[in-house]
């Protein structure tokens, strides 16, 4: 069970990465949207969904 | 006439609407998952273009619940008849959408029967709000990582119960969650990021968000009291019957949980001057 807790304590962060992360970034491609910094839309979602989940992760909650 | 006699009419009413199989409520159970899967080939080979995909998914993941509460209660097949499993089906399969395991809502739900409005020990006791537009706030809020209602409640009050059907409970939410998240991210990183957000994960907020206006919060307002004639009520709904998921009538389901919900609205016409003798909250319904 503590595994499990673990697991989903660090959920939101996963969340980040391997969901939000290819979202923004399929997103930005599907609306043909540049990323600042001549980052890649992937790079660029990484970089938000990584943000967004350690806060998420770190708050307990997202918004 | 006393309260034993008043009870025993109460109950003779009510088994006029029980028995049989409620093939409206089957019927709607398997269509409306079959519906939602079909929605994923027909959205990915461009034959349903993505924005009819979401409005169809969000009204299929909505209505996926209530089929199911009908397999909760056995209604669709009593437990220890020769057609359980067909009870069983209808309910695992018609909650796919929705990704609520049965076993996990079906021992929630009977405590939420056994215990309404109980701060303590009613499962559903975290969507209890002063008003509507509290109650919408409150589902948004145990939807969080780490609330403290909503289906978190869930975890908490299964690991307390410690029983073997909250143990086997508690195990199907968890893989649930992983499998539910795990889907998504596979098809997120396939390239199908945007389709899993608009096909099932916006969609099935949209209809948790619903679900617990309507079918929780709406028909156990204002939820101060407790007991079998005082724990809900009837209520007229901006949105009609129908669009308020038959909940108008929701006080006919507590105190007769095996009367399939498209037959709550003519119990409870039937039943209505003995509400009103037992001073139920009927709301002018």
């Amino acid at each position: 069970m503590s595994v499990v807790k673990s697991l989903f304590f660090f959920g939101p962060l996963f969340f980040g990465l391997a969901f939000l992360a290819p979202l923004v970034a399929q997103v930005m491609v599907r609306l043909d949207l540049n990323a600042p910094f001549a980052l890649s839309p992937l790079q660029f979602g990484l970089i938000i969904g990584t943000v967004l989940g350690l806060i998420a992760t770190y708050r307990g909650k997202w918004i | 006439m006393t309260s034993q006699s008043l009870r025993a009419r109460e109950k003779a009413i009510a088994e006029q609407f029980m028995g049989g199989i409620p093939w409206l409520m089957v019927f709607w159970g398997i269509t409306n998952t079959a519906i939602w899967i079909a929605l994923w080939p027909l959205v990915f080979t461009g034959i349903m273009p993505l924005w009819l995909g979401f409005i169809i998914a969000t009204i299929n993941i909505t209505a996926s619940y209530l089929p199911s509460h009908d397999a909760q209660h056995y209604i669709i097949a009593p437990k220890g008849s020769k057609l359980e499993w067909f009870n069983e089906l209808v309910g695992h399969w018609s909650l796919i959408p929705l990704t609520l395991p049965l076993r996990t809502a079906r021992i929630t739900h009977m405590e939420h029967h056994k215990h309404a409005n109980d701060p303590l020990l009613d499962p559903d006791y975290s969507t209890h709000a002063t008003g509507p537009l509290q109650a919408l706030w409150k589902t948004i809020v145990n939807r969080q990582p780490r609330a403290e209602g909503g289906f978190n409640r869930y975890g908490q009050l299964l690991q307390q119960w410690d029983s073997p059907a909250a143990k086997s409970a508690l195990t199907d939410a968890i893989i649930n969650k992983i499998l539910f998240f795990g889907i998504l991210a596979a098809l997120a990183l396939s390239g199908y990021a945007i389709e899993a957000a608009l096909l099932w994960w916006l969609p099935r907020h949209l209809a948790l968000t619903y679900i617990s206006f309507y079918l929780s919060w709406a028909p156990h307002h204002p939820g101060v009291e407790k007991g079998r004639y005082k724990d809900t009520r009837a209520f007229k709904s901006r949105m009609g019957n129908i669009w308020s998921s038959g909940m108008q009538y929701h006080i006919v389901h507590h105190l007769y949980p095996t009367i399939p919900l498209n037959k709550t609205p003519a119990a409870y016409r039937a039943l209505r001057p003995i509400l009103l003798e037992r001073g139920c909250n009927l709301d002018h319904m």
